[in-house]
Formats: structure tokens, C-alpha cells, sequence
């Protein structure tokens, strides 16, 4: 599965309601370009902040919440997972679209292989997380992930070949924080 | 937060609140005086040009003026959909 193949197959899984976080520089493309919606956030920059962002919403919202996430990005940030994991909202879904590397600047290593982010985010108090390593799963562990009571994160191994790369979402910074408000009230 | 954190903070102020301009009322520790240890004088210091260097708008917090002080924090973090920053040093107690 390709890292874009998979935001794909998860906005298909979502409800119309359900607000999405999608993280800073590919992912964000990826989900633009699979499926726009109103209730999609779409970061630029802040990297490391996925799950606070969603977090926020998640507490002030009965919607669930679907941060899309990537290792390199958790692991900058990686206070937001023990945040989520000691507040517990129950509508926060987090996803990690784990290829073990950064890919944008050219592949470097993550220490995503080497540090268990589903142990990390039970250890960090949310009541259910799993790994996913095989591509015949994907499916049913996104599946099983969505059923589960959040804060549930699912650690899905992608591929690391970007052979049709996503072009930028074509909005203002403005005009994509305008729509998520809009959505919000 | 501390001051400290402002630093940490940097990248979410300026690529998160600023860019999208989100409105965040922030009070932040006022240290770095001579008195205060060293490891809160080089960031403490420079606190304010730091936040000058980014456009963000900032006071300092003075005993007796804390309800006017709120007021203004919000209010410019609203009206100019911006971070806003009272700076809480500890000659604010009051």
C-alpha cells in the first residue's frame, strides 16, 4: 500500500460529519487530492502538532476526529500523544501513516523503526492501539480501529515509492482555516 | 507558558496562528532579569524582540490592572486574529 493509497482507502471509511486533521506536507496533498471536504483540516507546517490540533477539536466537538498523521511527524511532537493519552477523547481517532522515514527531504531514517508507536501510545493511557504490517489487513484494521473506543491509534506500515507525487491544495492558508470555521459552527 | 516555551512554540505561532490567523490569547512568563539564573536570560531577554520580529502584539502585566489587562489580550488577539502575549513577570503579583 502507498502512503496516498491508504489516506485514500480512510477518507472512504469516514461519515460526512467526522472532522479529519490531515498533517503537514504530503499527507495534506494526498487527501486533497482523494477526497476534498469541508471538514478537512489541512495543515502546512506545524509539524509534530497533528494530534494537539485534533485533539482541540476533538474536545470541543461530539464528532469524531481523525488526525492523519505521519511517524516522522508524531516523533516531532511526540508530547501530543501523551496529552491525548491522559485526556482520553473518546471521539479521537489517530492514524499514523508509518513508511519509517522522512520522505519529503529525501528518505532519511525515522526512529519510527525502532520505537513501537502503538506501545507508545498505550503506554500513554489511549485504551486501544494496534500495528498493521500487512497490506491484505489494511482494510480490516482500519475497520477495526474505526469501531473501537477512541482515543484509538492504528500504526499502518505504507510504502515509501511516491511515484505520482500530489500537487499542492490549491487554497489559501486563509481560505482553508475560513471553510474548516465555517463547518465548525 | 514559561518563556521558554516561546521558543519551543515558534514554528505552531508562525506557520499555525499567524498563517491562518487564529486568534490565541497567550500569557507567557516575563523572566531573564539579573537576578533570575542563566538559563532563563538569553531567550527571557530577547522575549520581546522576539515577539516584535513576528508581529505579534504584547504587554506587560502590572499589578491592579490584571481585569483591563485580560480585556485587552483577548480583545487584540480577536480583532487582529493573532497570538497576543501578556507578559507575566513577578512584580505582577499584586
Amino acid at each position: 500500500l502507498t502512503r496516498a493509497e491508504a489516506v485514500a482507502l480512510v477518507l472512504s471509511l469516514l461519515a460526512e460529519d467526522d472532522f479529519v486533521v490531515a498533517a503537514d506536507g504530503a499527507i495534506s496533498r494526498e487527501a486533497y487530492r482523494a477526497h476534498d471536504r469541508a471538514r478537512t483540516f489541512y495543515m502546512l507546517g506545524s509539524m509534530g502538532q497533528v494530534a494537539s490540533i485534533a485533539l482541540g477539536l476533538a474536545m470541543t466537538r461530539l464528532e469524531r476526529v481523525v488526525a492523519l498523521d505521519g511517524d516522522g511527524n508524531l516523533l516531532m511532537g511526540f508530547g501530543g500523544l501523551a496529552t491525548v493519552g491522559a485526556i482520553k477523547p473518546s471521539n479521537l481517532y489517530h492514524l499514523v501513516l508509518d513508511n519509517g522515514c522522512y520522505a519529503t527531504t529525501g528518505g532519511q531514517p525515522a526512529l519510527s523503526q525502532k520505537v513501537d508507536l502503538a506501545a507508545a501510545a498505550v503506554g500513554a493511557g489511549y485504551p486501544w492501539a494496534r500495528r498493521c504490517f500487512s497490506d491484505d489487513h489494511a482494510h480490516t484494521a482500519m475497520e477495526s480501529w474505526l469501531s473501537a473506543k477512541g482515543p484509538a491509534l492504528l500504526d499502518l506500515m505504507v510504502g515509501t515509492d511516491d511515484p505520482d507525487p500530489a500537487p499542492r491544495v490549491p487554497m489559501t492558508p486563509e481560505e482553508m482555516a475560513e471553510r474548516v470555521r465555517a463547518a465548525l459552527t | 507558558m514559561q518563556n521558554s516555551g516561546l521558543g519551543y512554540c515558534l514554528e505552531v505561532l508562525t506557520s499555525l496562528h499567524l498563517m491562518y490567523r487564529v486568534p490565541l490569547p497567550m500569557l507567557v512568563s516575563d523572566r531573564g532579569g539579573p537576578a533570575d539564573y542563566e538559563e532563563h536570560r538569553i531567550l527571557g531577554q530577547r522575549a520581546r524582540q522576539l515577539l516584535d520580529l513576528f508581529g505579534i502584539p504584547w504587554c506587560e502585566a502590572r499589578p491592579g490592572e490584571h481585569e483591563a489587562e485580560a480585556r485587552w489580550l483577548v480583545e487584540t488577539s480577536e480583532r487582529e486574529r493573532k497570538p497576543a502575549v501578556l507578559l507575566v513577570g513577578k512584580e505582577a503579583d499584586s
